[in-house]
């Protein structure tokens, strides 16, 4: 038996900052992790240029032991694929089992979780976006900007800021590669139209990548190694605070660890219940639990342990998930330019697509082509493989991307249950996941639209057909399975993110989410962890 | 496969394996699944591209009209992944241009058009083969 005064379940983004909160605020912490471990980084000081000359086995490192990082023609072919220095961040126990419809779930059990393949993006919801949050803007403010201090986010004082707010703890912004720069300059002549027309607004992304030395982790060197994981730290990943975290005294990291299920009596946790990787299970105590698991992970414990502890199958719907948009796109005048590779890889750029109603509103980062897998794009080309690298060498520098989001809204028909698994023993289940409720294709239309008709007034080419819907499940912004509300509920959270059901039992990741603004909503997560902590801590010491 | 291995190499970046890469692409065949699984179409385009880089060079244009993810296509695609991750090749797939945007435009309209030749081409050379070789199949 292991003691804490919390124990918080996942080590991604919404675990490490809810146990900085509670350790800087005096509690004890023991966190419960599989924890999947990436590989160190190779060769710090090289860029991705260097790394391919300098590496023993540059195939390897670039394709994978098992050429899971080649892309080949067929259903799953994508333009892009997670390199395979990523492969920790999505493989799953053993014990994990998951049977999604019309859905494809992301899962993270690395140390550091999903965010450990984040790009970085930092928007703020703002008022209108929380409006159906139990708190409003004035609540969350200053729990933004201690996660800006505590990880570094970059900013510019451009027209994004109507959507987002600004902070005095923004760092400047990188400078930016020639693409964006070049439809940044497009924008800046054709703005007052775009915003009259469209409601379309351009501006520098919010970014957790550091422009100054923090700690362990260093600035950004423009090694163009963003995807395939920075050597030197720069883009935030959660696996940098906690190592951090598990300096301190007060704070316990039992990783290989996969947490099945809570028990309780009465309305009280009184133990959760993990497994080790030989099969042994064993139960942690503390005085008030936190699971951060990740809004699906963290749904299937709270089921299983019903489920264990009555026999009873619950279902928890309401399941969200941003939909998100693909148009990629060429700016001519870039043709022929040649490449720069040696340059901060992800987006630089954000836009916003204005809207009356909070539910109409558009996001979206663009990301320009530097470093990159060449054969994914070469093979989707509508030309033999060599007179398409030809083409792909010319247009290189040229070629782009917009990823959009659009909102979400609990749907009653996405619902997240449990099904025991036929033959196996001990209670164990997989976890079910419906998505029934489209997105509005009105509004995905209209975004498209909207989108790529701005584009083209910047200049560019959309090219017909190619902008696509990804599948349900891509956003990989998951929320809403026990959403926080000031009426009381079964199966849902109070404004504090504490379970309606379980008084020692909190919520502290996307799960408590009552609604999915069209944002990354990493940084919520993290802002809204700390505001849990301290919510804790609050009643701790009442 | 070396023959392939060879031709290929040549096809994308006008130069020889080397040891190291005719060794990775021996290996990446296991990402290809059962190689007697192909059909008899599979076998004529990548026999006939193995012959030289024009002859892979057309194989490729009629396999990207007709099979896109074909066994040719997907072994011409693990070649092209590997050479862009070597050292001695790597420049050819990420340098981009030269700076000159009408001779970009020049050598993508280049491009394009060697595409179509080489698939009708494709399809006067390898059209009544795979013609045959279906009909043989269907027939068995």
């Amino acid at each position: 038996m292991v003691a804490g005064d919390v124990l918080v379940v996942g080590s991604g983004a919404s675990g490490v900052h809810l146990a900085q909160t509670l350790l800087e605020r005096g509690h004890g912490v023991t966190m419960l992790d599989v924890g999947h471990q990436g590989p160190r980084p190779v060769l710090p000081d090289a860029d991705f240029v260097q790394l391919k000359n300098l590496l023993e086995d540059p195939v390897e490192y670039f394709l994978g032991t098992n050429w899971q990082g080649a892309v080949l023609p067929g259903e799953n072919a994508r333009y892009y694929t997670m390199p395979p220095s990523r492969d920790h961040v999505f493989r799953h126990p053993r014990p994990f089992q998951v049977s999604p419809t019309n859905f494809e779930p992301v899962m993270s059990f690395a140390s550091g979780g999903l965010a450990e393949a984040l790009t970085g993006g930092c928007y703020p919801f703002n008022d209108a976006e929380l409006e159906n949050f139990p708190f409003d803007y004035s609540e969350i403010e200053r729990h933004y900007a201690t996660v800006i201090r505590r990880i570094g986010v970059t900013a510019a004082r451009d027209d994004l800021a109507q959507f987002s707010g600004w902070f005095d703890e923004y760092s400047e912004p990188l400078a930016t590669d020639a693409h964006s720069t070049h439809l940044l300059r497009a924008y800046g002549k054709r703005r007052k139209r775009l915003n009259a027309d469209l409601k379309f607004h351009l501006g520098r992304s919010r970014v957790a990548v550091l422009t100054k030395d923090r700690g362990e982790r260093r600035a950004c060197d423009n090694l163009g190694r963003c995807l395939w994981g920075c050597p030197r730290e720069s883009v935030y990943a959660p696996s940098s605070t906690l190592r951090e975290l598990k300096r301190h005294p007060r704070f316990q990291y039992i990783g290989d660890t996969f947490v099945s299920h809570f028990s309780y009596r009465d309305n009280t946790v009184v133990g959760i219940t993990a497994t080790a990787p030989d099969g042994s299970e064993r139960v942690y105590t503390a005085d008030h639990y936190a699971l951060a698991a990740g809004a699906l992970c963290s749904s299937k414990i709270l089921l299983d342990s019903i489920y264990r502890g009555t026999g009873e199958l619950h279902q928890l719907d309401g399941l969200m998930d941003n939909p998100q948009l693909l148009v990629p796109f060429m700016s001519p005048r870039l043709l022929g330019e040649p490449a720069q590779t040696r340059s901060y890889q992800l987006h630089h750029l954000a836009l916003g697509i204005e809207a009356e109603r909070v539910e109409d509103y558009v996001h979206g980062q663009i990301t320009t082509l530097k470093s990159v897998a060449v054969h994914p794009i070469a093979q989707s080309l509508p030309l033999d493989l060599r007179s398409a690298l030809n083409v792909f060498r010319n247009t290189h520098v040229a070629l782009g991307a917009a990823n959009v989001w659009l909102c979400d809204r609990p749907d009653r028909s996405n619902v997240l249950t449990i099904r025991p698994t036929t033959g196996a023993s001990g209670g164990a289940t997989e976890l079910v996941v419906k998505r029934q409720g489209e997105p509005d294709a009105a509004q995905v239309l209209r975004a498209t639209e909207t989108v790529q008709s701005a584009l083209r007034q910047l200049g560019c080419v959309v090219p017909a057909g190619k902008s696509q819907l990804l599948r349900s499940g891509a956003s990989i912004h998951y929320a809403g399975t026990m959403p926080m509300m000031r009426s009381r509920r079964h199966l849902a959270c109070d404004p504090d993110c504490r379970s309606q059901d379980f008084r020692n039992l909190f919520f502290a990741d996307g799960a408590s989410f009552p609604f999915l603004p069209a944002k990354n909503l990493t940084f919520t997560l993290m802002a809204n962890a700390i505001r849990v902590g301290e919510s804790m801590s609050r009643n701790f010491n009442a | 496969m070396l023959r392939e291995c060879r031709a290929f190499t040549r096809l994308l970046v006008d130069g020889d394996p080397t040891p190291y890469m005719e060794s990775r692409y021996v290996d990446a065949q296991v990402s290809l699944g059962n190689p007697e699984r192909a059909s008899a179409t599979d076998r004529l385009l990548v026999e006939f591209a193995a012959g030289g880089p024009v002859a892979a060079r057309i194989a490729d244009a009629y396999s990207r009209l007709f099979y896109p993810a074909g066994l040719l296509r997907r072994k011409l695609i693990l070649m092209f992944a590997i050479l862009e991750n070597t050292r001695e090749y790597q420049d050819r797939f990420l340098a981009g241009g030269d700076g000159q945007r009408f001779k970009a435009w020049l050598r993508i309209g280049a491009a394009v058009a060697s595409s179509c030749l080489l698939m009708a081409a494709g399809v006067l050379l390898l059209g009544p083969r795979d013609l045959l070789c279906r009909n043989a199949a269907a027939l068995r």
